[in-house]
């Protein structure tokens, strides 16, 4: 199918710079997810790709063949938008059979293929209808189906599920991976909801203010963040972050937070940080009430309990550790009731260890 | 109940007083010039005598087919560029283009009075005088038209356009294929009212054209009302009326609903 290349690719926005000099090599039939932050640049990234948004500065590449001047109709792409961007006046068939039409195909093979479209999508019993007539889960098809119609060689999707209620958006998300499989075509697909992201990537890309911040498979991402706001932003509820200072004892390097409450052993490659300031993070995940298998070593702290959110089969525990907010992911008996003092078993080897001042992980 | 009912009274009267003129106007150009004074508000006697005279002493239908043909292509001609140059104030990036739009609205304050004289020094430079060229060529476009359809194609979301241009769409297959069919309600209200201006205009023809011929119908009936060729003849002048007044009367009755949902739409007063 495609290969996408973007080479020390920049976008600006009169004096605003959306995108800055990225390098982003996208794979052949590869489902890439790029993930962040409203407002930080990956529906500008999409767009560039579309040929929608000109690019400022650096090289965009489909296949090889520079594509920065070629209009969108020759990239030989399909892009699926956030509000569906149905042709209003036109009912489902036409919609589907617009982009085949125009480039000249003969009414019977637009036929066939709108109907086959229809068919992996299962639309059938829609293609008489105009989109006011159809419910959001059903445009949404439509306009997959739109995509799909022109066997493009690279199918970009911009945050396709956001208009969704939960339950769609679920069901809508399962037929999404289950098209890639079967069409085994590059995907490009802008998410702000991680869940999305993590379910649906071969690869993400978490961008954050116009540049790309990590880009690595879901798991690598979630376990080894390269900076504090990868490891912030992937997770729900996100990582925890705790201030502190490398200290230096007989037995070793320690971390000791901002307040004197919590110590734990930290890993030697810290040494160049001795009694400098560092951020501490843990994952609400790797938090207990007890320690859990014995060879693993914990450091524990009390905290004063806020607020406990019951979820049925886990429960989140919203904790201070002397100011400092603290999310723990406990099971549903382990819950304590608010306004308690309990003590947290962090594990010490899921610890993160980031420099205060560039946020990226030390250790 | 008595509250309905008389604000119905009230709206009926408002409609009343709006349509008697017309109304009148129809009755006197089909009663004999001696009853015209005594005139109420049925016919005594009807007849057609006042148009077969108009007819005789103007080329009325001449002047007609001048009016629709010049009016014809001044609103096709304001239909097409307003919409090519309001989608490009709305939708496309350029360099200056809200200061290009300030303009264009700026134009519109300016009473057409003002601009009459250059306006018609173009026309005697281009050699455009006493040509149909004169009535349609300055009339192609308007800034009203140009900030409807900039209004209108604004409301459209900017995802559609680019859903086009994936598709292969260039720009004038977008603003006439996928963006117009969705506004069909500003195209009928700029079309009405530029047909109606259009018919209505006396002042430049008077201007530009002085042959008989190529005059449209407006002016020919103002020439022929007050400039003696009605030889006085109530009757007659108001069988030119009403011969004026007709075609927009057609037009307002056919396209009203669509007239009145876009000023509703556009937040624009009559």
């Amino acid at each position: 199918m495609a290969v996408i290349k973007f080479e020390h690719v920049t976008k600006n926005f009169g004096k605003i710079t959306a995108i800055r000099n990225v390098d982003l090599e996208i794979r052949d039939k590869e489902f890439m997810v790029l993930v962040g932050p409203s407002g930080c640049g990956k529906s500008t990234l999409l767009r560039m790709i579309a040929g929608l948004e000109e690019i400022s500065a650096g090289s965009l590449y489909i296949d090889g063949q520079i594509v920065n001047d070629l209009p969108p109709k020759d990239r030989d792409i399909a892009i699926v938008f956030q509000n569906y961007a149905l042709y209003p006046h036109m009912t489902a068939y036409d919609n589907l059979a617009f982009g085949l039409k125009i480039r000249g195909f003969k009414k019977s093979a637009i036929k066939e293929k709108v109907l086959e479209a229809a068919r992996v999508l299962e639309i059938e019993p829609l293609l008489d209808r105009k989109p006011k007539a159809m419910s959001g889960g059903q445009r949404q098809r439509v306009a997959i189906g739109r995509a799909i119609v022109r066997d493009p060689k690279v199918f970009l999707f911009d945050e396709p599920l956001s208009n969704l209620d939960a339950k769609l958006r679920g069901q809508m998300r399962l037929e999404i991976a289950s098209l890639h499989k079967k069409l085994q075509a590059t995907i490009v697909y802008v998410t702000h909801d991680q869940v999305e992201a993590m379910t649906l990537g071969d690869r993400i890309a978490v961008i954050n203010q116009g540049e790309i911040q990590q880009i690595d498979t879901p798991q690598n991402l979630y376990n080894f963040p390269k900076n504090r706001f990868v490891a912030g932003f992937i997770g729900s509820p996100p990582m925890n972050f705790i201030d502190g200072v490398i200290r230096r004892s007989a037995k070793g390097l320690f971390f000791e937070d901002s307040s004197g409450a919590l110590y734990a052993a930290a890993p030697q490659a810290l040494e160049a940080y001795t009694c400098r300031n560092i951020v501490m993070g843990i994952r609400p995940e790797h938090l207990h009430v007890r320690p859990e298998k014995e060879a693993e070593r914990y450091a524990s702290f009390n905290a004063e309990v806020q607020l406990v959110e019951r979820l049925g089969h886990e429960s989140f525990a919203f904790v201070r550790l002397h100011g400092t907010p603290i999310a723990a992911r406990l099971a549903p008996e382990d819950a304590p009731e608010a306004n308690t003092t309990m003590t947290l078993y962090a594990a010490i080897h899921r610890m993160h260890f980031f420099d205060k001042e560039t946020g990226k992980v030390i250790a | 109940m008595f509250k309905k009912t008389a604000i119905y009274l009230l709206l009926t009267g408002a409609a009343l007083s709006f349509l008697y003129p017309f109304y009148w106007m129809i009755l006197a150009s089909l009663t004999p010039e001696a009853q015209i004074g005594q005139l109420g508000v049925l016919p005594k006697t009807l007849t057609f005598d006042n148009y077969a005279l108009m007819v005789s002493k103007i080329p009325i239908w001449r002047s007609l087919l001048n009016s629709t043909f010049v009016a014809g292509l001044a609103t096709a001609g304001v239909l097409l560029f307003g919409a090519m140059t309001g989608y490009a104030l709305a939708k496309l990036r350029f360099k200056g283009r809200e200061l290009l739009f300030i303009v264009i609205i700026f134009t519109m304050t300016l009473p057409f009075q003002i601009t009459l004289i250059p306006n018609y020094i173009l026309m005697v430079k281009f050699q455009w005088v006493d040509t149909f060229a004169a009535l349609v060529i300055p009339a192609l476009n308007s800034a009203f038209a140009i900030l409807l359809f900039r209004q209108a194609f604004k409301s459209i979301p900017d995802d559609l356009i680019h859903a086009a241009r994936v598709d292969g769409c260039g720009e004038l297959r977008i603003i006439f294929q996928i963006l117009c069919p969705n506004i069909i309600p500003t195209i009928i209200t700029v079309g009405i009212i530029t047909f109606m201006n259009s018919w209505n205009d006396v002042l430049w023809p008077l201007i530009v054209i002085r042959d008989e011929q190529l005059m449209t119908m407006p002016q020919l009936v103002t020439l022929f009302a007050v400039g003696g060729r009605a030889e006085a003849q109530l009757g007659v002048k108001l069988a030119a009326a009403v011969l004026l007044a007709l075609p927009i009367i057609a037009a307002y009755s056919v396209f009203q609903r669509y007239f009145i949902q876009s000023m509703a739409s556009t937040g624009l007063k009559g």
